[in-house]
């Protein structure tokens, strides 16, 4: 909660003399543009640095190929070189484009109050597309040592994919589930969906930059999604949920097992 | 069979006579029917359904329900038989200790029968599914005289004799379904422990493998990090290259720890370590019969590693005909078992690595040029120690903490052995360096460790480095270190030195990797581990 508070009390300045109910408004609303800002800065960062890093594929086999034709044919090795010098120095240059990180600061986070957060925020689209969500926290869960709005985003992207699941026009039963339980010293959750569920060979795919079964949709939320739960020093997985449908599981070491620092 | 007919029968005929023929006979193939159920191996919880359901469709007896006991006394509800309920619908409800009526059995240990449902008043109807007007029955379900579970039915409405004879006919069914329910259970419940062991075992290994394993904080590291973390999305085959004792392994393992598959198995293989007939079984697996001593089918690395990685080590040693089987696979994800005709498809993810100058190996003509544009889509270059000497002390830190744990005791590094290691080549890379504190934590006595313990070799005199290694004695060296001079110490030419100890300096100098010393000497490796044997030679294993 603590964490949350202070989000909202940095965005926003003092309240005018309001209610409390418009206070909590307008707190909320701050929050969810902030968010929205810093998802969008995710998805440019995401897309910039996967694009960048597949265009280095090619690169490196040039580069490959202009060691080769040194002892052959220097004079199309040195005419390569300098093509590979300046794509590289191109690309550079894009890279420099990529939004810095935001440095955000690692505090003891309840996973409880995040996924209580990201339902909050996605509301509005669950009521729209008619989904219903059965919340199923375990009610004592001991904290994950975390960067809140990572892990909030990490959430957000699954549970956007589990809403998408359901929201196909036509399909009938729409029903999000997500529950938290405590294995060891992990806490798990378990984020299912009624939908039609994610075929076996592309499980694994899903998770590059990219991919994507949606027009309009730039395919980066799980990769995303998985990076921030490598460095919080968990994993993600996409299985079966009990009823058919998609079930993303998410374990994250509980304490200070997790964050590299 | 005569579904309806049952209940029909029991209501209409009124002698007693045929009625009790009639019913014996539906009884009688229930039983026949349920036999059968329990010898076909099902799924467990289908079996028990279907038990249910014969016993419903056979001899009327609906609203079938089975539940066990479990360690806190409580019961779970496995199997539910009733009209307009989905099969899993209440299947892990459970009933607290002496809850409703199938608790008062679990209780009492004996069986329940109720001629109206309605008319007790512990009959909780927990579910909702059950009639309050009809009888309700309720058995023991036991194994070797211990409680298990319970089995509850619904009969029609009948005399109180014929509700005794349904309560037997029920216990003759319990007794037929303990043994294979407990059966199931403990398979069930060996299953859940070893995939719990599993899982916590894997989260273990994913803690000492995520990218904090790897130390540096040099601009050159800090590009590797950042590939390595883009590389762990994409499911392509990633090249790791860089000279021996880099970590090449170590930057597979978080490659694959960090990406989707970390949850799936990491199998690695070292493909210089085995002859070539060898390896190929060893990747592709083998059936029965497909050579001398093949006494049973196996499977290889390759099908071990389904939805995880595979890890091939030292990749430019392979022959050019495996070569060709190997490229194969890539492209096709598709391989043949040795001495097998069926095509196994395999969802797996590449990683190999090399110190060897692959693009010199191709235009000798020892390495295929296709398979080597297949296995470079992402290479990842691990820079030599001496090109990030700006890391050593981090890395120095780091391992000593790691031989101490080993060691069990506190180790301590001063500034002054810290400057002496950062001044050396370290052609045997990190594997060296490990190597060298390893020595210099074994001679500190109290843990600490100073100049004094680190020997560097080819550092002071060559001929007596040697020797000294041999020996194990700590050797002085005069500080502060000379100079960095870009070439590598000299190996020693001396006429009086011993072929023996020319063999163990160059040994070293190349961080007891053999390949290397062999190069350093004008060797095969073939010769220098024919000297290495000879000559009794003492290699340390990394």
């Amino acid at each position: 909660m603590k964490t949350r508070t202070a989000a909202r009390a940095a965005i926003l300045p003092d309240p005018p003399q309001t209610s409390p109910q418009e206070q909590e408004k307008m707190r909320f609303a701050a929050l969810r543009a902030h968010l929205l800002e810093e998802e969008h800065a995710d998805v440019l960062r995401e897309s910039l640095s996967a694009a960048l890093f597949r265009l280095e594929g090619p690169l490196d086999a040039m580069a490959s190929t202009i060691e080769r034709l040194r002892h052959s044919d220097p004079a199309a090795a040195a005419t390569l070189a300098a093509a590979l010098a300046e794509g590289r120095a191109r690309l550079e240059e894009l890279r420099r484009l990529i939004p810095p990180c935001s440095r955000e600061g690692a505090t003891l986070v309840n996973l409880n109050e995040v996924l209580h957060g990201v339902l909050d925020v996605s509301t509005p689209r669950l009521l729209q597309n008619g989904v219903t969500v059965s919340w199923r926290p375990t009610a004592v869960l001991p904290a994950v040592t975390g960067r809140p709005l990572q892990l909030h985003a990490l959430f957000k992207a699954l549970v956007d994919n589990a809403i998408d699941a359901v929201s196909e026009r036509g399909w009938r039963t729409r029903e999000v589930g997500l529950t938290t339980t405590l294995a060891d010293d992990c806490v798990q959750v378990c984020i299912d969906d009624s939908g039609p569920g994610v075929p076996h060979d592309v499980r694994l795919k899903a998770f590059e930059p990219f991919f994507t079964t949606r027009p309009r949709r730039l395919g980066t939320g799980l990769s995303r999604a998985l990076e921030v739960a490598c460095e919080h020093g968990g994993a993600v997985e996409l299985t079966d949920a009990p009823g058919g449908g998609c079930r993303a599981f998410v374990e994250l070491p509980a304490g200070h097992g997790g964050l590299a620092s | 069979m005569n579904k309806k007919s049952v209940p029909i029968a029991a209501t209409e005929c009124a002698s007693g006579h045929c009625d009790t023929h009639e019913l014996r006979f539906a009884q009688l193939s229930a039983l026949y029917s349920v036999s059968q159920v329990l010898s076909r191996s099902l799924n467990y919880r289908e079996t028990l359904r279907e038990v249910l359901r014969i016993l419903d469709g056979h001899v009327g007896l609906s609203r079938g329900l089975v539940s066990v006991a479990e360690p806190d006394g409580g019961l779970l509800v496995q199997a539910v038989h009733a009209h307009g309920v989905a099969p899993d619908q209440y299947e892990s409800m459970r009933f607290r200790a002496g809850e409703g009526i199938v608790g008062v059995v679990l209780e009492k240990n004996r069986p329940v029968v109720l001629a109206r449902a309605g008319d007790d008043a512990r009959f909780a109807n927990k579910m909702g599914i059950y009639d309050y007007e009809l009888p309700f029955v309720a058995v023991p379900i036991k194994v070797a005289g211990n409680l298990k579970g319970v089995l509850a039915v619904q009969p029609e409405p009948s005399t109180p004799e014929r509700l005794e004879e349904h309560a037997h006919f029920l216990e003759m069914i319990a007794n037929l379904v303990s043994q294979s329910m407990q059966l199931a259970l403990q398979v069930e419940q060996e299953k859940r422990v070893m995939q719990e062991e599993r899982d916590r075992l894997r989260r273990t290994v994913r803690h000492q493998h995520g990218f904090d394993s790897i130390v540096g904080r040099s601009a050159a590291m800090r590009r590797v990090f950042e590939q390595m973390r883009l590389v762990a999305k994409w499911n392509t085959t990633v090249l790791i290259r860089g000279e021996t004792g880099t970590g090449k392994e170590l930057i597979a393992n978080a490659i694959h720890y960090n990406s989707p598959r970390a949850r799936g198995p990491l199998v690695k293989l070292n493909c210089a370590s085995l002859p070539e007939t060898l390896l190929e079984s060893e990747l592709f697996g083998h059936e029965r019969g497909s050579f001398t001593g093949a006494v049973g089918s196996r499977k290889g690395r390759f099908e071990q590693a389904d939805g995880g990685t595979l890890f091939l080590d030292e990749i430019g040693e392979i022959s050019p005909a495996f070569q060709a089987k190997l490229l194969r696979v890539l492209q096709e994800g598709e391989f043949e078992r040795v001495g097998g005709n069926a095509s196994i498809k395999v969802d797996v993810r590449i990683i190999a690595a090399t110190h060897r100058d692959l693009e010199a190996a191709i235009d000798k003509g020892d390495f295929r040029e296709d398979l080597f544009y297949r296995l470079n889509v992402m290479p990842l270059y691990l820079p030599p120690l001496r090109e990030r000497p700006e890391d050593i002390p981090d890395i120095s830190r780091h391992l000593l903490a790691k031989i101490g744990e080993e060691q069990q005791r506190a180790l301590t590094i001063d500034d002054r052995a810290i400057r002496a290691l950062a001044q050396y080549e370290w052609p045997g890379n990190v594997r060296e360096l490990e190597n060298c504190l390893e020595r210099a934590a074994v001679l500190s006595e109290d843990g600490a460790i100073d100049a004094r313990q680190i020997r560097i070799p080819g550092r002071d005199r060559p001929g007596a480095t040697a020797l000294a290694a041999e020996r194990f004695a700590p050797v002085q060296i005069a500080m502060p270190p000379a100079p960095d001079d870009d070439a590598s110490p000299p190996l020693p030419e001396d006429a009086e030195i011993t072929e023996r100890q020319r063999v163990i300096a160059a040994l070293q100098q190349a961080g007891w990797v053999q390949a290397k010393a062999a190069r350093l000497l004008n060797m095969t490796p073939r010769q220098i581990a024919y000297r290495i044997q000879t000559m009794g030679i003492e290699v340390k294993q990394f």
